[in-house]
This record gives structure tokens, sequence and C-alpha cells, in this order.
């Protein structure tokens, strides 16, 4: 709670056009806003325009920030909206299961196979290979840590909504590690 | 149908909760009555383990792929290079013409005396703000650098100040100490005086003390940030 009071007065700082304040507030919250656009679009360079992008309209207008939610979250929203701004310009395709299934096609050699069976590797490309609405909604609950009503705000949709992705989303974690030959088994 | 489109379609069912609450039952962030269920999940059933090891593989799995991205360097440059091409908002004129406002407002409610001499520093701050006028050593003097000899008040000021008239010296000078703020020049006309903070002192950053001191702490009359 400290240190939301530390974002919070940082925020307000910014507000008055405070530059250290917003240098503070980048150190703490860049790398995870522009990882969080990376795994929604699929490209670094665009994830850094996003990111940059996140940090101007926090400068621009920290006014507008109320402290109904953390900073983090907060900056996350921000970044989603931009992020999905990006990707209606430019009409991107999600891809599906293709890396998984790509994979799993490759998997007729000895050492592929291996790779495949690998259950660590097998489940790293399976993450890779949710689609975009599943991968924010697990990144968010497991690399942010954020509560069921901080990915509700993120993802602008109702905490029962995020249940539900939740939910859906490890089950098709499962039928992929099945699809490659791992046999997860839960849930 | 498809087992893409099965999944879709598939409502949760109340045994499903325990797989929607683990991922944020690891993280830690499970309201008191969510993570009372868990664990009582947890305690009674045989899937318990396997259940629990699954989860913090797809977390170990999550959290490597997040941390493969590495942030680019230079970004907060960057940053900072796209807001000075900002239109540049006009801060000090800001300043002034609240200042102005004030001095009406003084003159409106009698205090002339005030007003003038308020009038007369803005004149003041303009003037050497502009460059139009030096500033003058203080009366202990001080030598120029080519003198050797180095003094604080030497050092270029960061803002021109005018106190309130009722400010005494020990207030002025306590707030002054505790910021790390030194006069550096004036009096200027008798009224603004340039002052230079520390870069580095107890009381806080630099922008957290020049706000401290600009602030409504009853001393200060005007405030007015150097342009450099």
């Amino acid at each position: 709670m400290g240190s939301e009071t530390d974002d919070f007065q940082l925020m307000r700082r910014t507000a008055k056009g405070d530059r250290a304040a917003l240098s503070a507030l980048f150190a703490r919250h860049y790398t995870r806003v522009f990882r969080f656009a990376a795994r929604m679009v699929n490209s670094e360079p665009l994830a850094e325009e996003i990111a940059n992008e996140v940090f101007m309209e926090i400068w621009q207008h920290a006014d507008r920030f109320e402290g109904q939610s953390s900073v983090s979250t907060y900056c996350l929203a921000i970044a989603r909206f931009k992020a999905l701004s990006h990707m209606r310009k430019r009409r991107e395709v999600v891809v599906e299961d293709e890396q998984m299934m790509a994979l799993v096609d490759d998997a007729d050699t000895p050492e592929v196979t291996a790779q495949v069976r690998s259950k660590a590797n097998a489940l790293r490309a399976a993450v890779d290979a949710l689609p975009e609405e599943f991968r924010s909604v697990i990144d968010l609950s497991y690399y942010h840590e954020m509560s069921l009503k901080e990915i509700a705000t993120v993802l602008s949709i109702p905490p029962e909504t995020v249940k539900t992705r939740i939910f859906r989303a490890r089950k098709r974690l499962a039928n992929l590690l099945q699809d490659a030959g791992v046999d997860r088994g839960w849930p | 149908m498809t087992r893409t489109q099965q999944s879709n379609d598939e409502p949760i069912g109340p045994e499903d909760r325990i797989a929607v609450l683990l991922p944020l039952y690891l993280s830690g962030r499970l309201d008191e009555e969510d993570r009372a269920e868990v664990e009582r999940w947890l305690e009674a059933s045989p899937d318990a383990e396997r259940a629990l090891s699954e989860a913090w593989a797809e977390r170990a799995a999550v959290t490597a792929a997040n941390e493969d991205i590495v942030p680019p360097s230079g970004a907060l440059a960057r940053l900072n290079a796209a807001i000075d091409a900002l239109p540049q908002k006009p801060r000090p004129a800001t300043l002034l013409s609240r200042a102005w406002q004030s001095v009406s407002s003084l003159f409106d409610v009698g205090d002339r005396r005030l007003a003038w001499s308020t009038a007369a520093a803005l004149l003041l701050v303009v003037a050497v703000q502009a460059g139009y006028l030096a500033s003058r050593p203080q009366p202990d003097g001080y030598q120029t650098a080519s003198g050797g000899k180095q003094s604080s008040v030497n050092r270029a000021a960061d803002a021109t100040v005018v106190f309130r008239p009722n400010a005494s010296m020990s207030e002025i000078s306590a707030l002054l100490a505790a910021n790390g703020a030194h006069i550096v020049s004036g009096p200027h006309g008798g009224v603004g005086f340039g002052i230079a903070f520390d870069d580095m002192h107890p009381g806080g950053s630099k922008a957290e003390r020049v706000a401290k001191v600009s602030g409504n702490n009853g001393l200060v009359l005007l405030f007015t940030p150097m342009q450099r």
C-alpha cells in the first residue's frame, strides 16, 4: 500500500508538470507496460510505440487519474486501449493455434519429438499460441498478479467474464498440450 | 464440432471454480472468502497436488514468456525528447498573469502598501529575468570565480522570490534552510531575491523542495523560476 501511495503522489506531481515524477513512474511501470503491449500485438517495435504513447498520455493528462484503481492497472488499461487501436488500424490477424500446430507438424524428427514431448517447452509454446483474449487474461493473472477486479478494469469486461476467460484459457492450454502429445489431465 | 468450438460453448460449472481461482491464489490476489474456498479444496481433494503442480507450471511458462521480452534501452530519453517537442505551455506567463490577478485583488481589498510592493516586485522579476538588471553582491561580499574564492552567492539563481512584507528573517531563513535553498543575489529593488536550490538535500528531491518554497507557506508572495 505504501507503494500505491507513492504512485498516487507521483501522479499528482506529474499532473503539476513534474518531469522527475514522470521519470519515477516510468521507472516503476515501463517494463510492465512494454511487456503487456508486446504480448498483445506480437511486435516489440509496435509495443515500444504503444508504451511511449501510454506515458505521453500520462504526462499530458495525469490530472484525469482519479485514484480509483492502482496506477499499474491504469497504465495497462491505457496500453490495452492503444494496442487495440493500433491493431484495428493494421487489421492484425490473430493467430490462434498456428504456432502450436507448427510444432506438432514438425514432430517428425527424434530431436523435435523430444522437444515437443518436453512438457515445459510444450507449455511455453501453448502459452504463446493462445488467442489474444486468453493470453491477456492469463498474463494479467499469473505475471502481472492482478486481482479479478483489476483484470476486469484493464480488459473493460465484468469480473464474471474474467472468470470465464481464465477457465477457458486454461482449458485451451490443456487442449493444446494434448494435441502436442502431452497429457496434463487437469483441468 | 471442433474442440475449439466445444471449449467456447461449454458453461463453467461450480466444480470448475477452482480452475479459475488457482492462478489468482498463486498470485496472492484472492479475497479472503475465495482464498478460504481454495484452501479447503486443496486440503480435501485428491487432485490437489496435480492441480497445484499444473498451475505452477503455467505460471512459470507465462513468467518466462514475459521476461524473455527485453525492454528497449533509451526509451526514457526518447520519451523526454517527444515531450520536449510538444508545444510549450506558457507557464511563466501563466504565473505572471496569476500574480497580476493577486495584485489586482490586493488593490481591491485596500492593502495598497502590499499591492504596490508586489507590483514593483513583478516588474523587477521581469527585468531581472530579461537580463536588464544584473544581480548585486551581498553586503558581506563575495568574489568572482576569477578571484578564486567560491561562495554560494556565485551560483546561478533557480528562481526569483519576493517574500511577504510580514515575513521575518528567521522564518525565511528556516524555510530556505529546510529546503536546501540559498539566497544568491538581491535584494533587487529592495524586494526580490535570487535563490538557488542544492541539487541534493535530505529534504527531498529538488522538485519537491521547489514546490515547498513556491507553495502556500505564508512567507512567499511571488516565486518565478528562472528560464534557462
